[in-house]
């Protein structure tokens, strides 16, 4: 079932690159398709565009304070040399060019952080696009994005370009990966998008190359999403959402994607300095990743969601069990092969760690001067969870005050106390402009 | 047979019969003349100059709040086509990058660090001084059924009132009481209800542009002033700029920005 750690290569030999060898071509050709269709309008686009356009911008600049505490004497603690505390001054601006059918995005950053006697200042483009709309109906974009979707709160298994959803903590900007995509809106119920990605740019995604087709339909009351998306080296996997608006207060939905599990380093106990050999499980199959939830509105614009999801391509008891002796044993070690051997379990977890977990959050109306969001998730199979709260307050129209604060329990088994106990942070968010 | 059904068809009984429908219809007739327009037609006419049954709309909305905390000022970009509506907030520089997409019952928002809009039920459409229920076109004529109501001056205007009630769960208002000009056609006040019954706010709407369609020219709302109704004291003054009839590009609409 299993090959050493030496030997990893993708699980699936895949002669074609693809389980359904089809469709990376069906997606190529779609995507020359809507840009051949698109040509013709393509040159009175630009021919549109003269003039310098009209441009709009806005800035951040923000500065911030974070301490961590790790669990004591934990496994991520010891690999990551996590620093006690972190200050961080940001300025994240974003200009946008607008033409008639043409537009220019772009969001630069310049972040410097001091920690533990460390500074560092580092520049980078977390987003930039150039999008065309060469006809009614179509568009066409490429660069760096932050390509997101799904109606879920705490996981977007619909989504195979990105896991992160940001809804923790909004101050915080995420990177974008680089792409292109075409968009026909075939009425107003329905569109497709055809997605190539050409790299992994600000983001931590599995890979560079994937690529995609997506149909949307918007309904009276409801709306729903399929995707079909493939990768070098993975089996195709299908993805889907899908909303509805019950009544004036309660919205349900659902989110499910069937893709192949994550290339993961598992340890079995072998003859190595440590006693333990890293293997990568043979990735034999796709499996299911789900999440249901609903939304309640109270009359006061505060909203109520709980959600309750499974990931079959996570690790089951014995697994886990094993993962835990591995890092127990693991961390009592010395320096040297033990801290390689944790940073390869760590870092290629399956994300969430456990298979079945629940999450309830309670926040207020968005565009509010105080906004705040209480949540908490609960690990179903390993037991422990994660309390998070975050608290925003506009001092002016231009500047607020935030805080964030985490706080994880249980035991090694569950994916909540492989490392940190608590996460706090707080800052000022100027907008400048 | 035949004979008894030429008889019924006489001249003498001929006149018996137009008297009989001359009795019947022609009151009927005067009573509808004398009652106005029907409900349905106020609706449509008040619609019109409130956005709706146009090909698609752009305006900019200010919106100026008052209470207990103060003042406050955004500034909003709104486009919107039927039932659907996008709303971007361009001032103050706090709300920049916001928006907020309408398709039909369907609402999303969605803010520059949260990046993935959020669905909305449409309970929230009523959050806020100026709720996205407010600030998106009205087709009331669609969304609600209309009564009529009596007869009252606002102003030295006279309007008939119209008891509108939901026809669907999820529109913005359960039950909305609504003025419309009888001279002008246009909605002069309106007092909103939650389902519960519960009066939430008032509006006064004034109506100084002028817009073209069919070619035809008719009024088209330059403000709207909401009164919160528990605290009076809470006003807000919506004021529409750069109104221009124009059928949006449907990628606007596009919930992936």
């Amino acid at each position: 079932m299993t090959r050493p750690h030496h030997e990893v290569r993708p699980a699936v030999d895949h002669a074609a690159g693809w389980g359904w060898p089809g469709l990376r071509a069906a997606v190529r050709r779609l995507v020359a398709a809507l840009a051949l269709g698109a040509s013709s309008g393509f040159t009175p686009a630009l021919a549109a565009s003269g003039g310098l356009g009209s441009w709009s911008s806005r800035a951040e600049i923000v500065g911030s304070w974070e301490q961590i505490r790790p669990r004591e004497g934990s496994a991520l603690a010891r690999v990551a040399g996590l620093p006690d505390s972190t200050s961080a001054i940001e300025l994240r601006p974003e200009v946008t060019w607008t033409f008639p059918r043409t537009s220019l995005t772009a969001k630069p950053r310049l972040l410097a952080t001091a920690a533990a006697g460390d500074r560092e200042v580092v520049t980078q483009l977390d987003e930039g696009w150039v999008r065309l709309r060469p006809r009614t109906g179509l568009s066409l974009q490429a660069g760096r994005e932050v390509l997101l979707w799904g109606p879920a709160t705490f996981w977007n298994p619909s989504n195979p370009f990105f896991a992160e959803n940001n809804r923790a903590n909004p101050q915080r900007a995420l990177g974008g990966i680089d792409l292109g995509r075409a968009r026909w809106q075939f009425n107003r119920a329905w569109s497709a998008t055809a997605i190539a990605q050409f790299g992994r740019g600000r983001a931590a995604v599995a890979s560079a190359h994937r690529q995609g087709i997506k149909f949307d339909w918007i309904g009276e009351s409801a709306s729903a999403a399929f995707v079909a998306a493939t990768a070098p080296h993975e089996r195709a996997s299908v993805h889907g959402w899908g909303q509805a608006t019950v009544n004036d207060a309660v919205i349900v939905y659902g989110e499910a994607g069937w893709s192949e599990d994550p290339a993961s380093f598992f340890p079995e106990p072998g003859p190595t300095p440590t006693g333990w050999s890293l293997v990568v499980p043979d990735r034999d199959a796709r499996r299911i990743k789900a999440i249901v939830g609903g939304a309640y509105t109270l009359m006061s614009g505060a909203t109520v969601t709980v959600e309750v999801w499974r990931n079959d391509a996570a690790w089951g008891g014995d697994r886990r069990r094993r993962v835990a002796e591995a890092l127990r044993s693991l961390v009592r070690q010395p320096s040297g092969i033990a801290d390689r051997q944790i940073g390869g379990i760590l870092t290629t977890l399956p994300e969430p760690y456990g298979r079945h977990r629940a999450g309830v959050q309670f926040a207020n109306a968005g565009d509010v001067r105080t906004a705040w969001l209480v949540r908490y998730t609960h690990g179903l199979d390993e037991g422990g969870g994660e309390w998070l709260g975050y608290l925003r307050r506009d001092l002016t129209d231009a500047l607020q005050v935030w805080g964030t604060a985490a706080w994880q329990h249980g035991d090694d088994r569950s994916g909540y106390g492989l490392g940190v106990r608590s996460a706090f942070s707080v800052g000022l968010t100027w907008m400048p402009w | 047979m035949l004979s008894a059904m030429s008889d019924r068809f006489s001249p003498a009984w001929l006149k018996v019969w137009l008297g009989v429908i001359v009795g019947l219809v022609v009151p009927t007739v005067q009573r509808a003349a004398d009652a106005g327009p029907t409900a349905d037609a106020l609706l449509e006419s008040s619609d019109r100059s409130r956005g709706g049954g146009l090909p698609g709309l752009a305006w900019t909305i200010e919106i100026v709040s008052t209470d207990a905390d103060g003042e406050s000022r955004q500034v909003l970009s709104a486009i919107a086509r039927d039932d659907d509506s996008r709303v971007d907030y361009t001032a103050p520089e706090k709300s920049k990058g916001q928006f907020v997409i309408i398709l039909g019952r369907n609402m999303w928002f969605s803010r520059p660090g949260l990046r993935k809009p959020v669905p909305l039920s449409p309970r929230q459409r009523l959050v806020g001084e100026a709720s996205n229920g407010d600030i998106a076109t009205t087709n009331y004529r669609s969304d609600y059924r209309a009564t009529l109501g009596p007869q009252e001056s606002i102003d030295g205007e006279l309007c008939q009132i119209l008891e509108l009630s939901a026809k669907a769960k999820n529109v913005t208002y359960d039950r909305v009481r609504y003025w419309v000009s009888l001279q002008r056609g246009v909605g002069v006040q309106a007092e909103f209800y939650t389902v519960s019954g519960k009066l939430l706010k008032r509006a006064r709407f004034e109506y100084d542009h002028e817009l073209e369609y069919g070619g035809a020219t008719f009024r088209f709302i330059s403000r709207m002033i909401l009164t919160d109704a528990i605290n009076p004291a809470d006003r807000t003054v919506m004021t529409y700029r750069d109104v221009r009839i124009a059928e949006p590009d449907p990628s606007r609409f596009e919930l992936v920005q």
